[in-house]
């Protein structure tokens, strides 16, 4: 995960530069001109990164709608754009963000202001026990533990050790009813393009990993995909790959990314 | 307000599903410039609305509900190319059909007038976003590093 405030405005910032990517404007010319370096290296990543965005008024839907959730905890949420999960939830929901960025949160709570249900804390993502243990945020929660959470977008940013022990600490924290919905990044990453991007995000002070398919549900066990099983994007939104041929081989399994809703095994 | 284009709102209801095909043909390829909102499932919706925000300008010619609509794009997230796409299709679709008959001089100039009062509350729209956004950021900075 982005390791370094985006409240330095001197340095790139993987955060300002994803925003930018996504054709935001909270971003400085030194973000930008660091995007225009990746999306070099990797031209079709803006649309990669709308594909997995766009599932987060899906997700919304899903978890409170169809699965009844009532309670929704988000992790690295970013900015919550109206395009975020409280926007299309259903009503009397209770949605907690949370970044570890002192910025996004500044300014989540204030474009939050006065939305109902809506909470925004700083807590990093890579640590869920401490943060769900915290007393406003039990105070929110009151109790609940059948609890959707949320990590979408985030992969890329943490290590092997850091998903194993998210997936633990939820695993024993939550409800038997609890679900995870996360978003897998896959990508090859002995590419030399691979290797580009790596070097570049390192630069910046966030290193990415990236891992195959098997080595995520590695990862997450006990968790388990519910029925729906691991989507690809262009399953999850019945859209065909937006990438070139040429482009598909940094992706060894021909997708751009899978989203998938981790229950408890039975 | 200016006169009523019954005839022309007319094609425009018999074609609803037509035109709206023809909108959607022309702002997929800009599907990935648009914000997040816009999620491909979302864009046929979105597209029904704007023909019939076209059928109802046609029947009541209001331009200040047309810039005002066009703001509101903005909101649902319509990017740059997906704003040029449609109204080069809006405008497209009406001189098909205006080319086809003895139209009033108003007539020809309905679509047009609909065409750019809606680019201009697209661009004032965005232009207020802009502002809003930039003003958040600011605060948000200061606060954090009040902390």
């Amino acid at each position: 995960m982005p390791t370094r405030t985006i409240v330095d405005a001197t340095i790139p910032s993987a955060g300002r530069v994803y925003d930018y990517l996504l054709g935001g404007h909270h971003n400085f010319e030194i973000d930008r001109r660091a995007a225009d370096r990746v999306r070099t290296l990797i031209p079709f990543l803006p649309k990669l990164m709308r594909l997995f965005r766009w599932c987060l008024q899906d997700l919304a839907y899903e978890l409170t709608y169809v699965r009844g959730y009532d309670a929704i905890v988000d992790f690295a949420s970013g900015l919550p754009t109206s395009d975020h999960l409280h926007s299309a939830v259903a009503p009397g929901t209770t949605v907690i963000y949370s970044d570890r960025d002192p910025v996004s949160v500044e300014y989540g709570l204030e474009i939050l202001e006065n939305t109902p249900n809506v909470h925004y804390f700083q807590a990093d993502c890579r640590y869920p026990l401490e943060y769900l243990s915290r007393p406003e945020v039990q105070s929110i929660l009151n109790g609940k533990r059948k609890i959707a959470y949320v990590y979408w977008g985030i992969s890329m940013y943490l290590t092997d050790a850091e998903i194993k022990n998210i997936s633990k600490e939820l695993y024993d924290y939550a409800d038997d009813d609890a679900c995870m919905a996360f978003y897998l990044q896959p990508y090859d990453p002995e590419s030399a393009v691979g290797q580009q991007v790596m070097e570049l995000y390192s630069k910046m002070g966030d290193p990415l990993q990236f891992r195959n398919l098997p080595s995520f549900k590695e990862l997450f066990k006990p968790w388990v995909a519910d029925n729906l099983g691991y989507r690809t994007m262009e399953e999850w939104h019945g859209v065909e790959s937006p990438l070139a041929p040429e482009e598909m081989h940094f992706f060894p399994d021909k997708t751009v990314g899978y989203g998938v809703y981790l229950v408890k095994g039975k | 307000m200016s006169p009523q284009h019954s005839k022309l709102a007319e094609v425009v209801a018999e074609n609803q599903s037509k035109i709206a095909d023809n909108l959607f043909a022309a702002v997929q390829p800009s599907l990935y410039t648009n914000k997040m909102h816009v999620a491909p499932r979302r864009l046929k919706q979105l597209l029904e609305e704007e023909v019939n925000a076209l059928h109802t300008y046609l029947l009541q010619p209001d331009t200040a509900k047309v810039v005002e609509h066009g703001r509101q794009l903005v909101e649902s997230g319509f990017g740059h190319q997906t704003m040029i796409n449609l109204t080069v299709t809006l405008r497209s679709v009406g001189w098909q059909w205006l080319s086809q008959q003895n139209p009033t001089a108003s007539e020809v100039m309905a679509i047009e007038t609909y065409t750019s009062a809606l680019m201009e509350g697209y661009l004032t729209g965005f232009e207020a976003l802009l502002q809003r956004e930039q003003q958040l950021t600011h605060e948000a900075y200061r606060r954090a590093q009040d902390r």
